[in-house]
């Protein structure tokens, strides 16, 4: 096997792995659009009700704020396993093809 | 013929190298973090459901004080158990914050139950809707980031 194409398939497999993880990830990042969505009408309707007095309403805000970054938390591990996966698939890839034999461009 | 030795050796080098270089970046995916996430959710969940089942003056804190700590202490065990598992930053981030929410609704709970112009219905309806609402928002995401790392 030549050296070029153990890179192309190395590259192959990586792309493979990055592109099974988006589509989770992309739904994931829908759902929590939505979700704060109706949290935000929810919050207005206790607001409204006069169920939350100056203090809770700012801690209701913090708890807001710690949701964003827990959701981009989540994300953050789905970017890593992907790019962890990827640079697996493209080690494991030609290491494979070293073990079998290729030729070297030289 | 030195070059095809010298290629030869460069490649043994090569097949060495990659053997021990798996990426490692996430932790490995911890089932029995899944279950206790998911075994939290069911405790506030149902803490929710009795809350809002309750008559609006039966909803005191009273009433309720001693379902806080049970759930305070699952947090903290499932928070320990992230903080010993290597490259866990996100999900020991994310617990903590459940865990500090958590203690945030009590202490509030707590306080308007002592309040003169709230202890006819110190936890209203709108706002356990609202509460849960956020509960959701926190284990989503933690559940979202253990089942990425399978």
């Amino acid at each position: 096997m030549e050296w070029k194409e153990v890179w192309a398939e190395a590259i192959g497999a990586a792309e493979r792995d990055v592109s099974a993880h988006v589509p989770d990830a992309v739904r994931f990042v829908k759902g929590i659009a939505a979700a704060r969505e109706s949290r935000l009408l929810l919050l207005l309707e206790a607001m409204a009700d006069g169920a939350l007095d100056q203090e809770a309403i700012e801690e209701e805000l913090n708890e807001e704020r710690a949701i964003l970054e827990s959701e981009f938390l989540a994300v953050r591990v789905m970017a890593k396993k992907a790019a962890q996966d990827a640079a697996n698939a493209l080690i494991g890839t030609i290491q494979k093809a070293l073990v079998a034999g290729i030729s070297l461009p030289v | 013929m030195t070059r095809r030795l010298r290629a030869a050796g460069a490649l043994l080098s090569l097949v060495i190298l990659l053997q021990g270089c798996a990426v490692h970046l996430v932790a490995d995916y911890d089932q029995q973090s899944e279950d206790r996430l998911i075994t939290s959710y069911e405790k506030i969940c149902r803490f929710y459901d009795d809350l809002s089942s309750a008559t609006p003056e039966a909803r005191a804190y009273e009433g309720f004080r001693e379902r806080y700590p049970e759930i305070d202490t699952d947090l903290r065990v499932l928070l320990l158990r992230q903080k010993v598992r290597a490259k866990n930053d996100e999900s020991v981030q994310i617990t903590a914050k459940i865990l500090e929410a958590w203690e945030v609704t009590r202490d509030r709970h707590a306080r308007y139950s002592i309040d003169p112009d709230r202890a006819n219905d110190p936890y209203p309806e709108s706002l356990i809707r609202f509460d849960r609402a956020q509960f959701d928002a926190h284990f989503q995401a933690a559940v979202a980031a253990e089942r990425a790392k399978k």
